[in-house]
């Protein structure tokens, strides 16, 4: 594995995500699923999104349009974050003379 | 002439550098040209004597666009250990104040096993802990997926630190820390 991170969408959901060395495919662990799923990142966000359409119109159906689920927190290796965003990276070093 | 008096000047009788000074950084951000763009905020201690990577402020995310400016906050505390040599004599430095004058004069010991920290702030630089920002320019970056941007933070302390008081008289004599030089170097 190289790098792993909490994402936290503001629907309520949270994942975990990890990559490993070969690249391309990510395994994430969802919140109130208990099967581990091993699915593109992209894939997840499209369940996630159905799942959350479904729950919302049996709640209050006609009552609010969906909201697409956006990442409120992300904890992990600022290397995850980076990785999955497809920014740099950033590291302060300190010295003295 | 109504009579003598007589005046008591402090000298600095050796300058070196601390053989330990510790920085706290609390921010960074970068200008990417319309907005500064926070990178950490938090509270990353390192001893700049030793050097090395700020903890915690390592493979943070830097979002594309290109950077012209770096802001670096850090806390006016600076913990920090030494000794000088005066008269053949060597002192160290200890977390105890001298007269009174808090977090500005370390008193001094001969044992060196009693070498303790002492906290220093710069008298120009405000109260103890506050955040004192500096801005930097830097070279243009423009960054990508590739880019691993680590500039340091350099603080010039040589010379900086001082064994004051009146010669030959040891009661009189402190340690003191003057304002260091702060720059960034890419």
């Amino acid at each position: 594995m190289l790098d792993a991170g909490c994402w936290i969408l503001d629907d309520g959901y949270w994942m975990l995500e990890c990559r490993d060395e070969y690249g391309g495919e990510s395994k994430m662990n969802e919140s109130k699923k208990s099967e581990t799923v091993s699915v593109t990142r992209r894939e997840f966000c499209r369940k996630a999104v159905k799942r959350t359409t479904l729950a919302a119109a049996a709640a209050a159906a006609g009552v609010a349009a969906y909201k697409k689920p956006e990442i409120k927190s992300f904890f992990g290796a600022g290397d995850a974050y980076a990785a999955t965003t497809g920014a740099g990276k950033f590291s302060l070093k300190g010295d003295s003379n | 002439m109504d009579g003598n008096k007589t005046v008591t000047a402090n000298f600095s009788l050796a300058t070196g550098k601390a053989a330990s000074f510790k920085v706290t950084v609390t921010g960074i951000e970068m200008f990417n040209g319309s907005t500064w763009v926070s990178l950490f905020s938090g509270a990353a201690q390192l001893d700049i004597v030793t050097g090395g990577v700020f903890p915690g402020v390592t493979g943070l995310a830097l979002g594309q666009g290109t950077y012209t400016k770096i802001r670096v906050t850090f806390k006016n505390s600076f913990p920090a250990t030494g000794t000088l040599s005066y008269g053949g004599t060597a002192y160290y430095t200890t977390a105890a104040t001298f007269g009174g004058q808090t977090n500005l004069a370390s008193t001094p010991t001969t044992v060196s096993g009693s070498m303790a920290a002492y906290t220093f702030r710069m008298a120009g630089w405000g109260a103890l802990n506050a955040n004192v920002v500096r801005e930097f320019d830097i070279t243009p970056i423009t960054v990508s997926d590739k880019t691993d941007y680590q500039p340091t933070l350099r603080f010039t302390i040589s010379n900086r630190f001082r064994l004051m008081g009146v010669s030959g008289s040891p009661g009189t004599y402190y340690f003191e820390h003057a304002g260091p030089n702060v720059s960034i170097v890419e």
